[in-house]
């Protein structure tokens, strides 16, 4: 038994976006384990002390996370957490994007507005992200272009058509967000020269 | 519960021990563990037998190396009470931690298409 934890390369990657669009839906369709969930107290928001006073007065109202793992060669693991919807829930956010490769940010376009508060909160963070839309049933009836102008997405945000059932369309999503994050990389690279 | 007949409690009513109980009251621990910080026990941490169930349900997940998320679900309890046990747990040498430089920094363009050529072999 090693003395130290060997990890392997391992990534973050967010799957955000509104109730009951897909987003578990789409950690199942690649995972290689069934979903797992993590819970995180909310009286954890906020609290800076280790100060018990007040702990035991405090409800213990959870606020679950469900993600998944995808084992890649090179030693390299992803894992995918769908993000808790609610803004309330932003501390959870902070911690799951903090080192995170980038976000998913899943769209529905009968609710296309439901979709803001993660692209602004990417935005705001700097976190790379794409948009996959999630075509229900192949039900599809606005193009790239049309949810584009719709979100006012920036040029040099990707957006994906997807169906999070389907573990190929999964896959090009995750591939679209880590070519995103190389072309973003040079980018700024190219910028500062 | 003081005073009066306990209330009838199912699965449904959640845990009858209060989480932060299993911390005696503290919120933080002493180590910051991001959720993909791999933990793997010692073999010190498994010669030990007089540990707290809640331990000894982390000891027991992390035979091998095993990301604190994962760890959270299998034991089930919340993050931040995880994170209090497991700083214990360090501090008794009974398990060790590693955090993925991929964490904390963004790697090298040659990994991240191994990322994309991993992915598109799936």
């Amino acid at each position: 038994m090693a003395e130290t934890a060997t990890a392997p390369t391992a990534f973050k990657i967010l799957i955000a976006g509104g109730f009951g669009v897909g987003k578990t839906t789409l950690v199942s369709s690649v995972s290689e384990i069934m979903p797992l969930r993590t819970e995180e107290l909310l009286t954890d928001a906020g609290s800076a002390t280790d100060d018990t006073a007040g702990v035991e007065d405090k409800t213990t109202t959870t606020v679950a996370m469900d993600f998944g793992r995808i084992t890649l060669p090179g030693d390299i693991v992803l894992y995918l957490f769908g993000t808790p919807g609610q803004e309330r829930f932003y501390f959870v956010w902070d911690e799951l994007a903090l080192g995170a490769l980038g976000a998913v940010v899943l769209a529905d376009t009968r609710r296309l507005a439901e979709c803001y508060p993660a692209l602004d909160y990417f935005e705001r963070h700097g976190t790379p992200h794409v948009v996959a839309v999630n075509c229900f049933d192949g039900e599809q009836a606005y193009g790239a272009d049309a949810v584009r102008r719709a979100l006012d997405l920036d040029e040099d945000v990707p957006i994906v058509l997807c169906d999070a059932r389907r573990r190929e369309s999964s896959k090009e999503v995750l591939i679209a967000l880590v070519q995103h994050v190389i072309a973003r990389r040079r980018a700024r690279q190219s910028a500062r020269r | 519960m003081p005073g009066g007949t306990p209330a009838w409690l199912d699965y449904d009513a959640g845990p009858v021990v209060r989480s932060y109980a299993l911390t005696r009251g503290r919120t933080r621990g002493g180590t910051d563990l991001d959720l993909l910080t791999h933990v793997v026990t010692t073999c010190a941490g498994m010669r030990l037998t007089e540990l707290p169930p809640e331990q000894r349900a982390i000891v027991g997940h992390a035979m091998r190396p095993t990301s604190v998320a994962e760890i959270a679900s299998h034991v089930d309890l919340p993050l931040g009470v995880i994170r209090v046990l497991l700083g214990d747990l360090l501090d008794a040498g009974a398990v060790a931690i590693e955090t993925p430089e991929s964490v904390r920094l963004l790697p090298d363009d040659h990994v991240l298409r191994a990322v994309i050529d991993g992915l598109r072999s799936l």
